[in-house]
């Protein structure tokens, strides 16, 4: 392997190719949504160049060079391996090129067999994807072994099918790290993606390619293929339901109270830049609720027979995209602030209908809250995102006749549907924790009880 | 003009079409002309062509293979019937020696268009030495061809297929099909590629691979798991082992990541390794399972009392798949 | 039960005689001496071109021991003291007659038109000296023990059903008729009359076991009748009563006679292979000088031509000079041919080249990825 590709580029005389780096850990492939640059542009230093979007993440590559754009290698909606060449600038006799390779030396090594099933196209090609592959198996190696982590501490081997092993790859997972729910310990497909979080998970799409509409001439009934983001979520409600005995229980909270805390706190919020919604109100209270309930907040470890019970409260926000149902976390609600998560959701949800969310971001979840409100909707049974054990469907708010005091009044009622594992909980648990959650939200006073 | 053909029928005719349409198809073997055919695949096309064209030879089969090199370095294009496969064994030189190699051994200036048709396969109560499956000997045979119908249509498709390639085709038909069932067979001359599997029906689950006798076993196993479990499978019916349409194979897995073959050939050293192997290579990111084989047991081909028990069955599909799809 | 000396009497009753041995024709004596008639049937032309060809292969298989012991060629299988029965037969033929050899008929080979650099190439070890020139029905030495007298049953077969008079000649030695494809071939061909000639040298010895332990019957040409086809045992040392012999069975293959089996008796004066010693299994030093000049058909036609005036010394001298040029410069030739590129092995495996081969073959000029 020579030195330039190693470091992903090559600078031959003033052209100076840009190839794609791993940008989201383990991705193997990028696909340009659109050129930002044409030829003949001149470009400035991190400039961005083209919008690519991954498995993982839709990102702006910056120009790591100054320069004029001389040929792009790739067209829009070219899916491009990593290692591969984007484009080509024309440097100026600068010493820009050999800053950035030094900039760039960490990326790893790229594989780049452009496509698979033309392995042995010519001589480069075949050696270039023997030293991906050596470098791929470097890199399995290192994670299967643990690379000495800690993590690994128990020196068994790691087992997980070649599917899940490329799928903690791509998502930047540490198998070593991960205790397998599936026979004999083995790391199931499930386990991987908790760790990794987030439905984004789910572009890791078919690959089989066939996923163009076909519409059978003449006929009423249009034919789509059934694969890629619509198949993944699929599998995984499959998976989730037919493990997880589901029960979904439902209550309705009066929200006068706290809508009133809202309207009065929302222009402070606004002046620290962040838009402050019910729902961070919401997450916050669950992570108080679960703190009178942990089991709400744990899995199921079936192999070791044990309940994990976890201390992070990991709200999920599962959000509907153009992209499909991604579900970003908010990290450890419970020692946030209302303000921070409501940050940290407007930053999060605002990233994944950009398509803009990193790793990590949609990583380790402990439980979920989705919110149809805006879409409207009065109970539903929401499917758990497995393995943890409860989901909060938030329903549409509006002002019904309701009775206090024997007398019929107007409240701005919302309906919620809580989704339990049963396994795990009883009927009489999952009502409590609901029954928690409508006390803060219906009384914002008992929150003062809580501060520390 | 389509006819309802059961796949005896659909190969006699191929032979017939082709008969009509190629002067230098010649058909010999043992009880091939006034017979007609152990198996009738034969029938009548003696009378109809001639002595010269429908021939009975002695009762050799390395005589037979041999000549049929003969003829076919001459000019002529044979079809040679070999009565079963085990009977093909005194033949087996000439088929490892002369068939697979003579293009290569003179650099192209000699080819051998010439097809060695046989019955194949255990399921038909046969003595012994009638029943035996050795697609891989002849697939680890680089020169030859090798494909294996499983109904009428692509029997009749293929074997013009094959009796049109310049290269030699063994043409391995499952004896236990030849009358199995009928299907609309177009008359006149039409072509099924000799290099394509056939995806019979499609599922998410797992992908399941056979040929010959086994295609229907398959089928029924997956039929039956999508019933009792809700679990959908590709079925495909590989029917062309050299070469192996490894584009059609690997999509299947790309898709459903859990691999099942089928075939009644023993197990060890059988193709099912080959089409593992070739999975395991080439698409081993996709596997969610162990690639799973349901074969025959690495035993002698048994006695027809307990040929059944040899024979992969619905049942024992169906628990290789399990194994597969509940795997995790 | 019936008595022994009462079987003969049996009706249906065949019994073999073992001292009741075929003879053999012959038309010319060690010493020189010929059947006169027998030679009105030859010109001094055809005579000569027998003894210059014979001459011109022994060079050839001289040199190619030479230049396998020098390392320059592979394995060599030498036909010495079998030169007049295969230049004999091949000279019979006609061009446009297929001609099915061993790797010991070479003689033939190169007398029926195989050029001298393709011989050279093929025990190179180089793969085009597996070619095979296009005007020429020839194939390269086969290897299986008699299973290519099926190929030339079938290509006579063939040319018998077109209506051509076309002729097929397969040879191979006395070890080749213990094999079932021995029995097949002559069968088929009885069975259908086919215009085809087996040519048998029965040199003695498959590599090491001598023709009794191969062979109960005491003649190869005697199982003729077994196929209801005609057999003659001929000297094979005697050029010209092989190409007698095998000129009419050849004339009457292409008139519709049916095949016929010949067996020419002859020896191989050297070893098996470059890679086998002749001493393990029998006495080469009584196979000396006086012995060989009985046996050389060389020897033997160059007696007969200086008898009748027909040859002389000074022609003899210029004969041995011009084959040594040809044969050298044919060496060079081929020793100029660039050796075999690694990825031929892969030219001709099948009519299109098929995905996994492609691969392989690309994997394999691209440095050796799977």
């Amino acid at each position: 392997m020579s030195a330039t590709t190693a470091k992903g580029m090559s600078a031959v005389a003033d052209l100076f190719e840009f190839k794609l780096a791993d940008i989201g850990e383990g991705v193997q492939t990028a696909t340009i949504v659109r050129w930002l640059v044409e030829e003949g542009q001149a470009v400035r230093m991190d400039e961005p160049l083209v919008l690519v979007e991954t498995d993982k993440v839709t990102a702006e590559l910056p120009s790591p060079v100054v320069g004029v754009v001389d040929k792009l290698l790739a067209a829009a909606g070219d899916t491009v391996e990593v290692g591969a060449g984007l484009l080509k600038i024309r440097t100026g006799a600068g010493a820009s090129a050999s800053q950035q390779s030094q900039g760039t030396a960490a990326v790893p090594a790229p594989s780049a067999t452009t496509v698979a099933r033309e392995r042995v196209a010519s001589a480069a090609v075949a050696d270039s994807t023997a030293a991906g592959k050596s470098a791929d198996t470097e890199k399995s190696r290192a994670s299967v072994d643990g690379g000495g982590q800690p993590a690994a501490a128990t020196g068994a081997r790691v087992r997980a099918t070649p599917y899940v092993r490329h799928l903690a790859r791509q998502l930047g997972v540490d198998l070593t790290t991960l205790q397998g729910t599936g026979r004999n310990g083995r790391i199931s497909e499930e386990d991987v993606r908790h760790q990794a979080g987030g439905t984004k998970s789910d572009a890791v799409a078919s690959q089989s390619g066939r996923g163009t509409v076909q519409a059978a001439p003449g006929a009423d009934v249009e034919r789509i293929p059934f694969r890629g983001i619509r198949q993944k979520i699929a599998e995984h409600m499959v998976m989730s339901v037919r493990t997880i005995p589901h029960v979904t229980h439902m209550e309705e909270i009066e929200m006068d109270a706290l809508m009133d805390v809202l309207k009065k706190a929302k222009p402070h919020a606004e002046q620290k830049g962040t838009r402050l919604t019910l729902l961070a109100y919401v997450a916050k209270a669950m992570s108080m609720a679960v703190r009178d309930y942990p089991l709400l907040n744990s899995s199921l470890d079936e192999a070791a027979g044990e309940i994990l019970v976890k201390h992070r409260v990991n709200v999920g926000i599962a959000t509907d995209t153009e992209a499909g149902l991604l579900v970003p976390v908010v990290q450890n609600v419970g020692a946030k602030s209302v303000l921070q998560v409501a940050s940290d959701i407007q930053v999060l949800t605002e990233k994944a209908r950009l398509g803009k969310l990193g790793l990590g971001e949609t990583a380790g979840g402990t439980i979920t809250i989705s919110n149809m409100g805006g879409i409207g909707s009065i109970h539903a049974t929401p499917i758990i995102r497995h393995p943890e054990v409860a989901i909060l469907a938030l329903h549409k708010m509006e002002p019904r006749v309701v009775v206090r005091n024997d007398e019929p009044v107007i409240r701005k009622m919302m309906n919620v549907s809580l989704s339990f594992d049963h396994r795990l909980l009883d009927g009489a648990t999952a009502v409590r924790f609901t029954n928690r959650i409508k006390e803060l939200l219906e009384q914002p006073e008992l929150w003062l009880l809580e501060l520390a | 003009m389509a006819e309802e053909l059961n796949m005896v029928q659909a190969i006699a005719a191929a032979l017939d079409a082709k008969l009509a349409d190629d002067a230098r198809i010649m058909i010999l073997g043992e009880d091939v002309g006034v017979n007609g055919g152990v198996f009738r695949a034969t029938d009548g096309l003696q009378k109809k062509y001639g002595q010269n064209r429908v021939v009975d030879t002695p009762l050799a089969e390395s005589g037979i293979i041999g000549s049929s090199v003969g003829l076919a370095l001459n000019g002529f294009r044979p079809v040679a019937e070999i009565q079963f496969l085990a009977f093909m064994f005194p033949g087996l030189e000439q088929v490892f020696a002369h068939v697979a190699r003579m293009r290569s051994r003179t650099r192209g200036r000699f080819q051998l268009p010439m097809v060695i048709r046989t019955p194949y396969g255990a399921g038909i109560r046969g003595p012994e030495l009638h029943s035996e499956s050795l697609e891989s000997l002849f697939v680890h045979t680089p020169g030859l061809r090798v494909v294996v119908p499983s109904n009428p249509y692509d029997a009749k498709g293929m074997l013009i297929a094959a009796m049109e390639l310049d290269d030699p085709v063994m043409f391995l038909e499952p004896t236990r099909l030849y009358r199995a069932g009928k299907r609309s067979v177009p008359g006149g001359l039409y072509r099924v590629p000799l290099d394509e599997a056939e995806v019979l029906h499609e599922g998410d689950d797992v992908s399941i691979f056979a040929w010959g006798a086994m295609v229907p076993v398959a089928e029924r196993a997956a039929l039956a798991l999508h019933e009792e479990r809700g679990w959908t499978a590709d079925v495909v019916d590989l029917r062309s082992l050299m070469p192996l349409d490894r584009e059609t194979i690997l999509r299947s897995v790309e898709k459903t990541g859990r691999a099942v073959i089928v075939h009644e050939a023993h197990k060890t050293g059988g193709l099912g390794g080959e089409v593992a192997a070739l999975i395991a290579e080439e698409a081993i990111d996709c596997l969610r399972a162990p690639i799973m084989r349901v074969t025959g047991y690495d035993v002698p081909v048994p006695s027809f009392a307990v040929e059944d028990a040899y024979l992969p069955d619905e049942d024992r599909v169906k628990v290789g798949v399990t194994e597969a799809v509940t795997y995790e | 039960m019936i008595a022994e000396n009462e079987l003969s009497q049996l009706t249906g009753f065949f019994r073999h005689r073992e001292n009741d041995v075929l003879p053999l024709f012959r038309v010319v004596q060690p010493d020189g001496k010929a059947e006169e008639s027998m030679l009105a049937h030859l010109t001094v032309e055809q005579i000569q071109k027998i003894y210059r060809q014979m001459v011109r292969v022994r060079q050839f298989d001289r040199k190619s021991i030479a230049l396998q012991r020098q390392g320059k060629m592979g394995t060599y299988a030498p036909f010495e003291g079998q030169e007049a029965a295969q230049v004999g037969s091949a000279l019979a033929l006609r061009r446009s007659d297929w001609v099915f050899p061993t790797y010991r008929d070479g003689a033939a080979s190169m007398t029926h038109g195989m050029p001298l650099k393709t011989m050279f190439r093929y025990w190179m070890g180089q793969l085009d000296g597996f070619d095979v020139p296009d005007d020429l029905n020839i194939l390269h030495p086969c290897v299986p023990i008699a299973t290519h007298l099926l190929h030339a049953v079938g290509v006579a077969w063939a040319a018998k059903l077109r209506g051509e008079d076309t002729v097929s000649i397969c040879y191979f030695g006395d070890g080749a008729t213990s094999e079932g494809d021995f029995h097949e071939a002559l069968n088929f061909a009885g069975v259908f009359h086919l215009p085809v000639v087996f040519f048998c040298q029965n040199n003695g010895f498959a590599i090491s076991v001598p023709f009794q332990r191969q062979s109960a019957s005491r003649t190869i040409a005697e199982r003729a009748s077994a196929y209801a086809m005609d057999g003659i045992r001929v000297d094979g040392n005697d050029g010209l009563a092989v190409y007698l012999a095998v000129q009419s069975a050849v004339q009457k293959a292409r008139d519709g006679g049916g095949p016929t089996l010949i067996e020419a008796v002859t020896q191989r004066f050297g070893a098996h292979t470059t890679a086998d010693d002749p001493t393990r299994y029998r006495d080469q030093a009584s196979m000396d000088e006086a012995w060989r000049d009985e046996r050389d058909g060389i020897v033997r036609l160059r007696r007969l031509m200086l008898q009748k005036g027909v040859w002389s010394d000074s022609e003899e001298q210029r004969l041995l000079e011009s084959t040594s040029e040809e044969l050298l410069a044919a060496f060079d030739e081929a020793a100029a041919v660039p050796m075999s590129q690694p990825a031929e092995m892969f030219h001709h495996v099948y009519g299109q080249e098929l995905w996994h081969l492609k691969e392989q073959r690309q994997g394999l000029q691209a440095g050796g990825e799977a």
